[in-house]
């Protein structure tokens, strides 16, 4: 009772500021075959504020949160993480905002200038860090999108939009612990079922992060969702006709959360149909007397048809590969847009790259392609078209492995590195919603020194070019000569030096040789210009 | 004064004097190298005996390495197998013993997947090589770990067939899909496919076919290099997962003595690829540790785990140079390594229970699923002496060094006599007519088949039994090509034009034969070893000098005896007894018989797995065995002025009486000649 009169007092205070928070939980329930269960948590979290009379308080919403929002000047963010793999045709349509394996950010920033927006980027990846515990410093990141990536970033384009994707990014309880810290109720309400060992050890998780601020004049609206989803299976490793709550995260709800505006159970039926139970209305509800709930195992029988889609490769050479993406349609015509991004490692042959239907054949494609400007930088390839019903289409990326510089491979780097999953968003009459391929593992070439003859070869030669100087010089002998003109050795002497000067500065500025060669030709199209 | 004036400027001048480094002692021949030429004429024997104590010493067990695991994450003993599915194993089982003859292996295999709720498809392919046409049907499935993203996978290979093994071991593999698809700690998919190698006595080579076949397309080879392969015809893979990380064959050819169970592992790949030693070393500790079972390799049992027979130590390793030369294909994971994937057969005991053999199975597929990264930390090139020791390239590459260094030294020998260098340019003809015989030959083989007609029609002017334009009765391949390369046309080229420059022939000779031996060691040193054991006193005797004109005729005959084709069918013919056969289908006791079957198991694996020995044998093989009829024809000096001229008094210290250019005095110019 005090805390309530306490929470209620902050609001009659907040109000006076014109300040409004609401906080929602929603926990969602439903078996997507008779030993899987599909669980979806959703905590949304909503602020209207005055800019100018804001009083920096925050009762639900997070303030680190909207510090971000505020610093860094940005409309929307997206953050989504996941482990595992989305069943489609099992499962059906996948959470949205949907998740590739690994990390994804997807954020739009109010920047005058495309410099700008990338600097932002930058530094909110690194607050990101700090925010939900990850390492994504050297995620892949693109500049502006044309197409749409994901469903809740639409064609808006007076912001800049900037998207980078992580394959190899594990998400772990650390993270978990990270989003619970965001939320109004961190002990009380649903968030107590976010029990960490029981969604973990599931087969799939995935868990994202949604923030989005819109202002007119000085009046600012900022929302978050915290969501969580996660399949799991047989969570009560026993056979009954029901699943409680208990079974399923070895938690029971011994609490509501107060601040909250709703708090809502969902479960899903055999047919559909939602069984929903209100929290807040349940009375009893206390540590000693904890609520049950009972989810029936059953098989859904009116499984959502989706549009399918998964990545393979080909090759096994260290020198070049080729990267494939399968889509099939629904039942249904559907306008996709796929996007894939390639990162730095592996260079393009663009005009090997195709795509294959059957039925119509090849419909009329829009594409666009962004190359990479700087030399980490990935390429995206973007790709709009119409499919007809049932129809399958296959997008053949053929490209060459780079070696890289020795700082640029990870410690494990026999492991490969990843090219990130493609992403697919479908717009159909009735409803959008992206879904991303699988990730692919990339064997890069890797100068092997576990091999004892690569080793032979290497020190045999290391110890050739070492030796074989002082061998020599050690035994030749001076010999006194007159000194005659010495400047064609000068000369000589003078280019080595500029040479070896060039190296090094080209070494220290990470100058590789395509943009030296892209210097010479601009200087040389200049002088072209010139006369 | 003018004396001090004269001094100070001389004293200035030097000042003025820079300091230079010059070489001591000019370009003098190294005398160590003289004294080496002094031995050239018992070379071949001091080699011999050299290659032969050293590889005593280092193929004997007790000084080679012992085998350990390099990647920690392959640590076998970290797994408790669970498979507790025998039950099931023993129903498959009873459901394809009861198949009908109207129902195939594949659909059963295809429904049993269905019911499991796993992935199946069939794959169907047909070999588009007219001389050994064939054709079959895979079934390949999937067990996707959940909380992967299918960026990795392995593989596990079974052949289909209804033989008694093959039925146990497909169910048994069925049960462990069945147990394997409830684990959740996958973190690579696992494609099993079942692979059709027929039922006749070749289906290990059909069934490894039909995997390469799978391979092809799972790897995407064709979309990769933009053209369709002209071997094979195959569809498309319906679903994939990730990038294969190893690969293992599994059958019941193992066995029981006494209730001690006995697991085969095979290991060698084609063109002398072999598995890496982790894969291996993993399998036998899994098979020691965990089942109490031997371990054999090639056939043959650790010495001293073999109670029942007292052998040689170097039985094992002779077996594993002669498997690694001449058996391609070994089993049906020898084309794993052609795909980038490694891999090995594991024959587990035919006496293991169900339960035995699906923990097996579990042991090993977990042991892959921890792998790190790629399987490189190991050794991918090395001489097995059992199943706990090995020898490294880096120790059995000395043998053929010293096996090689006659040639060299020979080399070297003529180097220092002649004086101008000319490149005979039949030696390049020759190395076109190989290779002309190579291209057709395997072109015939693709296209046209076993039997060819010539025709005047279309081009090529080789076609089938039957067609347009034929004018000539069909012909063998086969015996068209040994006539062909059997025939020595060097004598005839010679003869009727001789070569300028004999030392330059000598040198090419020389040089090319070792740089090949050397260059096959690298990837096949079991082939490299034996070719050189044979090869090597050929090439030195046959580019000897000679000044005896019967002597000269005398080696150009024996030469002539000495095809390689000839050398091959002779070490098939009499090696068996103890390696065991090298070519299955030949008749023992008939030499043309043997010669026919080694070209067609060459050409035919050339065409079908791109095995280099047909292209060896064409390509180098043949042209050197002619142009050595260049060297051991001539006899007596060269014509002056157009060969080799003693640059030093090397000639006299090597003190070679057989050379005689001092003594005949037939164009020789030596230096003692011109001091005359």
């Amino acid at each position: 009772m005090r805390i309530l009169t306490s929470y209620l007092l902050l609001s009659i205070l907040s109000s006076c500021h014109g300040l409004s928070e609401n906080f929602d939980e929603k926990l969602t329930l439903s078996p997507v075959s008779k030993n899987e269960l599909r669980v979806d948590f959703r905590f949304n979290s909503e602020r209207e504020f005055n800019r100018k009379t804001e009083s920096g308080d925050y009762l639900t919403f997070p303030r680190i949160i909207q510090e971000l929002l505020s610093r860094y000047s940005v409309r929307k963010l997206t953050v989504t993480m996941a482990h595992g793999r989305w069943n489609l045709i099992g499962w059906g349509l996948p959470p949205q905002p949907s998740s590739p394996t690994g990390a994804q950010v997807f954020a739009e920033f109010e920047a005058d200038q495309q410099e700008d927006a990338d600097e932002r980027m930058k530094f909110l990846v690194e607050a990101l860090n700090g925010v939900l515990c990850t390492s994504i410093s050297h995620i892949n990141v693109i500049t502006s999108p044309e197409f749409i990536v994901l469903k809740n970033h639409g064609g808006e384009t007076s912001v800049h939009k900037r998207y980078g994707v992580l394959s190899g990014e594990t998400t772990c309880t650390e993270n978990l612990t990270r989003l619970r810290k965001l939320l109004a109720c961190k002990e009380n309400g649903i968030s107590t079922l976010l029990h960490p060992s029981k969604l973990y050890n599931s087969v799939y998780h995935s868990s994202h992060l949604v923030v989005e601020q819109q202002c007119d004049k000085d009046q600012c609206n900022s929302k978050m969702e915290v969501g969580v989803s996660v399949v799991m299976r047989n969570p009560s490793q026993k056979t009954q006709r029901h699943w409680s709550l208990a079974d399923v995260f070895e938690r029971k709800l011994g609490s509501q959360c107060k601040v909250a505006r709703s708090s809502k159970i969902h479960v899903i039926g055999t047919t559909g149909e939602i069984t929903t139970t209100d929290v807040k209305n349940l009375t009893t509800i206390n540590g000693e007397e904890p609520f049950e709930l009972y989810i029936p195992i059953t098989d859904i029988s009116m499984k959502q048809s989706v549009v399918k889609a998964w990545s393979s490769q080909g090759g096994f050479e260290q020198k070049h590969g080729v990267l494939t993406v399968h889509i099939t349609n629904d039942e249904s015509a559907s306008e996709i847009h796929v996007s894939q991004i390639i990162p730095y490692y592996v260079h393009l042959r663009y005009s090997k790259i195709n795509w294959k239907c059957d039925k119509n054949g090849v419909p009329r494609i829009e594409k666009i392609f962004k190359n990479s400007k700087s030399l980490e930088a990935p390429t995206l390839l973007q790709y709009k078209m119409k499919l007809s019903a049932g129809q399958t289409c296959e997008l053949t990326i053929p490209f060459d492995k780079q070696l890289l510089r020795l700082e640029q491979y990870p410690p494990d780097a026999n492991h490969g590195m990843h090219i990130p999953a493609a992403s697919v968003y479908i717009q159909k009459s009735t409803s959008t919603y992206t879904i991303h391929s699988n990730a692919i593992l990339v064997l890069l070439p890797v100068p092997d020194f576990s091999m004892p003859f690569n080793v032979i070869c290497f020190v045999a030669t290391a110890f050739a070019l070492v030796f074989g100087p002082i061998q020599l010089y050690s035994t030749l002998w001076l010999a006194p000569v007159v000194k005659k003109s010495q400047w064609g050795r000068k000369i000589h002497r003078a280019i080595l030096l500029a040479i070896i000067a060039f190296c090094l500065y080209a070494h220290m500025m990470d100058i590789n040789l395509n943009e030296i060669r892209r210097g010479i030709e601009t200087y040389f199209e200049k002088l072209n210009e010139l006369k | 004064m003018e004396n001090l004036l004269k001094f100070t400027n001389k004293k200035l001048k030097l000042l003025e004097m820079a300091l230079e480094i010059s070489k001591d002692g000019g370009t003098t021949r190294p005398k160590i190298l003289d004294k080496i030429l002094k031995f050239r004429k018992v070379a071949l024997i001091i080699a011999y005996i050299g290659a032969y104590l050293s590889a005593q010493w280092l193929f004997d067990p007790v000084n080679m390495e012992v085998t350990r695991i390099s990647e920690h994450s392959l640590m076998p003993g970290l797994v408790t197998p669970k498979f507790d599915k025998s039950g099931i194993a023993i129903q498959l089982y009873r459901r394809f013993s009861d198949l009908p003859k109207s129902k195939s292996q594949q659909e059963l295999i295809h429904t049993i997947f269905s019911d499991l709720g796993l992935e199946c498809f069939t794959h169907k392919w047909r070999s588009k090589v007219a001389g050994n046409p064939m054709n079959g049907e895979n079934v390949y499935g999937f067990i996707r770990g959940p909380r992967n993203d299918g960026a990795e996978a392995q593989m596990i290979v079974v052949q289909l067939g209804r033989s008694e093994k093959s039925r146990r071991m497909m169910s048994r593999m069925l049960a462990f899909v069945d147990y394997a698809k409830d684990q959740v700690y996958w973190a690579r998919d696992i494609v099993i496919v079942f692979v059709d190698g027929g039922e006749k006595n070749d289906s290990i080579e059909k069934a490894a076919f039909a995997l390469d076949a799978f391979l092809l397309k799972y790897q995407k080879i064709e979309a990769l290099n933009s053209k369709k392969s002209i071997t094979v015809e195959a569809d498309e893979i319906q679903a994939q997962t990730g990038a294969l990380i190893g690969g293992v064959v599994y059958d019941l050819s193992g066995m029981a003595v006494k209730g001690q169970h006995i697991v085969n592992i095979q290991t060698n790949g084609l063109n002398g690829q072999q598995v890496n030693l982790d894969v291996f070393n993993g399998i036998t500790k899994i098979a020691d540790s965990k089942h109490h079972s031997r371990v054999a390799i090639f056939g043959t049992l650790h010495r001293h785990s073999n109670p029942y027979m007292e052998y040689s130590p170097f039985i094992v390793p002779m077996r594993a140079l002669y498997t690694q030369a001449f058996i391609s294909i070994e089993g049906i994971h020898s084309v794993l390594g052609k795909y980038g994937v490694q891999g090995l057969t594991v024959g587990l005991s035919h006496d293991y229970s169900e339960k035995q053999t699906g923990q097996f199975i579990e042991e090993v597929s977990r042991m892959l699923n921890n792998v790190l990264e790629r399987l490189h930390q190991s050794y991918f090139m090395y001489v097995l002496a059992d199943d706990l020791h090995f020898s490294s390239i880096a120790m059995y590459i000395i043998p053929l060094t010293i096996l090689v260094s006659p040639l060299v030294i020979s080399a070297y020998f003529e180097w220092t006599k002649i004086q101008e260098f000319q490149f005979p340019v039949v030696h390049l003809a020759f190395h076109v007519l190989g290779f002309f015989y190579y291209i057709a030959t395997t072109y015939v083989f693709q296209t046209i088949g076993t039997t060819f007609v010539l025709q005047w029609m279309q081009w090529p002017f080789v076609g089938i039994d039957g067609c347009d334009g034929q004018f000539t009765p069909s012909w063998s391949l086969i015996n068209s090509f040994l006539i062909f390369f059997m025939i020595p046309l060097g004598p005839y080229v010679f003869l009727k034009e001789p070569v300028r420059c004999v030392p330059s022939m000598r040198i090419v000779c020389l040089l090319e034969t070792s740089l090949v031996l050397y260059g096959i060691c690298l990837t096949n040193f079991g082939l490299a070893i034996l070719c050189t054991a044979f090869v090597v006193p050929i090439v030195f005797l046959m580019t000897y000098e000679s000044s005896d004109r019967t002597r000269s005729i005398f080696r150009s005959s024996v030469l002539a005896i000495l095809n390689p084709i000839s050398v091959l069918a002779f070490v098939a013919i009499n090696i068996p007894g103890m390696f065991g056969q090298l070519f299955p289908t030949i008749s023992q006791d008939s030499w043309l018989a043997a010669a026919q079957s080694i070209a067609l198991t060459a050409i035919r694996e050339d065409v079908e797995f791109k095995v280099n020995h047909f292209f060896l044998l064409c390509c180098f093989g043949y042209p050197i065995w002619n142009m050595l009829f260049a060297c051991s024809m001539r006899y007596g000096p060269e014509p002056q002025g157009s060969l080799g001229i003693f640059g030093n008094g090397s000639d006299d210290d090597d003190g070679d009486d057989d050379d005689g250019p001092q003594k005949t005095n037939r164009g020789h110019s030596t230096k003692k000649n011109k001091r005359e």
